[in-house]
């Protein structure tokens, strides 16, 4: 059996990418343990993969029109769109030597914790390589990586009940992309938890499934925990990173 | 007046990623631009900056020399979600197509 330490928050998008960032960094050094973070981001937010043009991943004049803010992820993927009420984010923050080398097993091993989170709430959700969770063959889950100084930082999204409209309104997808999926909008390929069991889900029951999900799928001893005093300065030193112009457009 | 020439290469490969190159030449045959975007992964990340950072300013017209930086680049980078070979030839594609443009545009 494995020890997490289990870390529930919410933030802003630059919060959140900035602490993920740190987390890696200071577990990196033995500054913090291997840790599951489960958080919300408020307010709703985009982010993009650390290779996307925002102009070809994003439909920047909705977003403005619904003051939904973007932040450029420090991991590639593609863009997601986190709806403060309906999707709950997870990272997990671990040495390198604990998950398979390969990066695709990697990305299954680590992402078992959504998709038996989605069962747990009755969704047949199963693992589709390269990096989704899907029930019935529509994504609920994305999950996306990196690898730093013996350290993986793996963060994915859990679609509970995120408003789909928004998101097919906010997120762009080169044509090309969809031919290949065989589906004509992004609306097509994607699914929540609630729209599946055909009732609502709420963030407790989420959450909860989350936790369980993680803890049974890993063998994991959940440890629940506060940021440390070291983290909460780094994410100050780096959140300025994740605000700026410079970075989000770092790919226009 | 400076005459810009602009390339573009769009790829997805089956069960992978999405890849979108863009070069931009200018009437000397200089990079003056080479964009990489998509929803890859690659460790290191900043190797793809690298690529492009060292590319800016270079002439095609030494194009086996550009070849071998690439090479060398791609050669210490994981790409996941495209297979290193498509993504190499494809960058290297586009290098010598700005080439072949280039020159017939100077020679008008």
């Amino acid at each position: 059996m494995i020890k997490l330490r289990l870390i529930i928050d919410e933030g802003d998008g630059a919060y959140n990418m900035a602490l993920d960032e740190a987390m890696l960094i200071l577990r990196s050094v033995n500054a913090i343990p291997d840790t599951l973070r489960l958080y919300i981001f408020k307010p709703s937010t985009i982010t993009i993969g650390y290779f996307q043009s925002v102009n070809e991943s994003v439909n920047e004049d909705f977003i403005k029109s619904r003051r939904i803010p973007i932040v450029r992820r420090p991991t590639g993927g593609g863009a997601v769109y986190h709806d403060t009420y309906g999707e709950i984010t997870y990272s997990i923050i671990i040495s390198e030597d604990k998950v398979p080398r390969d990066y695709v097993e990697s990305f299954k091993f680590l992402a078992k914790g959504v998709i038996r989170a989605a069962r747990i709430l009755g969704a047949q959700a199963e693992f589709k390589p390269l990096n989704d969770g899907v029930i019935a063959g529509k994504k609920f889950s994305g999950q996306a990586q990196l690898r730093r100084l013996g350290v993986v930082l793996q963060h994915g999204t859990f679609m509970y009940a995120t408003d789909i409209d928004t998101l097919a309104q906010s997120l762009l997808a080169p044509k090309l992309k969809l031919m290949h999926k065989g589906v004509r909008a992004i609306k097509e390929r994607v699914i929540t938890i609630s729209n599946y069991v055909g009732r609502k889900i709420s963030r407790d029951e989420a959450l909860e499934a989350l936790i369980r999900g993680f803890s049974e799928a890993l063998n994991a001893e959940l440890i629940e925990d506060s940021l440390t005093e070291i983290e909460l300065q780094l994410v100050s030193s780096l959140k300025w990173k994740y605000l700026s112009k410079a970075w989000t457009y770092l790919r226009p | 007046m400076t005459i810009k020439l602009t390339f573009e290469k769009e790829y997805k490969e089956p069960k992978g990623k999405y890849l979108h190159l863009k070069l931009i030449v200018n009437d000397k045959c200089c990079i003056d631009d080479i964009v990489i975007t998509g929803d890859f992964f690659a460790y290191p990340p900043e190797n793809i900056d690298k690529l492009s950072l060292m590319l800016k300013g270079l002439t095609l017209l030494n194009i086996d020399d550009l070849m071998k930086r690439v090479e060398n680049i791609i050669k210490n980078t994981e790409i996941i979600g495209i297979n290193s070979r498509v993504f190499k030839e494809l960058i290297l594609g586009l290098l010598k197509e700005g080439l072949k443009e280039c020159q017939r545009a100077k020679e008008k």
